[in-house]
């Protein structure tokens, strides 16, 4: 059975498909669905992977896990993430995100600033394209949304040395604290 | 941090310029947005020619050098989009 966020970039994809390779603008419904969709298949794998790491994988535990997704915020993601993005580490977490002993680095690992991006980008364009009709948008746009999610993703699960499942783990705990610490601990 | 779009507007155009999509890009303008939760961020709309042709893989180190250089000025982040040139 495919994940659910695999089903969701499907559909995101299915909605910019042209039948018989018909040419000319798509519908707007269609492309601003696709963008939504794209941005809830990364929302969706997050939550996942936040919920396999910290519940576990265990299968009884599944409604548990539902259960711990639904503690996340879309806010509380984005300010989390927006700390990792850039080249630098947000200060104020970066003790977090580093075991002790480790030369501390300046920015994120690729992968999670990739994820990171996407986020923000996904994010930003799921809400104009749900509420704004004033923003414009080309197939173009939401074809290269739906391909950055789905390499944010790729690269994310092929990231698997114990320094990158450790700084996974030290993220999605943070996500799970809306991206802010206790300014004393 | 944030700057004014009239500081930013130089940088993107600078990243373009020095990036595979200079050719095809004709136009940039920045704007401000707000989301429906108050996040700020500025969307920088690129007209290009024959947008159809755009794929991520293309497009993305230009994207991402984007983002990165705004972000060295401001903490909005930069929501690229295209539109088909005139």
């Amino acid at each position: 059975m495919a994940a659910f966020h695999d089903e969701l970039l499907a559909a995101a994809e299915q909605l910019l498909r042209r039948d018989g390779g018909r040419r000319g603008r798509l519908p707007d419904a269609r492309v601003r669905r696709s963008i939504s969709t794209a941005y809830y298949a990364l929302f969706h794998f997050l939550l996942d992977a936040a919920a396999q790491t910290i519940v576990g994988t265990y299968h009884p535990r599944q409604t548990r896990r539902r259960i711990f997704m639904r503690l996340f915020t879309h806010t509380g993601m984005l300010t989390t993430l927006n700390k990792i993005k850039g080249r630098r580490i947000d200060q104020g977490v970066s003790a977090f995100l580093h075991l002790q002993g480790d030369a501390v680095p300046f920015a994120a690992p690729p992968f999670a600033r990739d994820v990171a991006a996407a986020f923000a980008d996904a994010q930003t364009k799921r809400q104009d394209a749900d509420y704004d009709r004033m923003s414009e948008f080309l197939a173009a746009d939401a074809e290269a949304l739906v391909a950055r999610v789905r390499s944010a993703i790729t690269a994310w699960q092929a990231a698997r040395s114990a320094a990158d499942r450790d700084f996974k783990q030290a993220l999605l705990l943070l996500m799970l604290q809306k991206g802010t610490l206790r300014k004393d601990a | 941090m944030k700057a004014d779009l009239s500081e930013l507007t130089p940088i993107v155009e600078r990243v373009v310029r020095a990036s595979p999509l200079s050719v095809r890009v004709k136009a940039i303008a920045l704007e401000a947005g707000e989301d429906l939760d108050g996040v700020e961020f500025i969307r920088v709309m690129l007209s290009v020619t024959d947008p159809d042709g755009l794929k991520w893989h293309q497009i993305a180190p230009t994207v991402r050098e984007i983002e990165d250089a705004v972000g060295d000025y401001d903490d909005r982040f930069p929501s690229i989009r295209f539109a088909e040139a005139a």
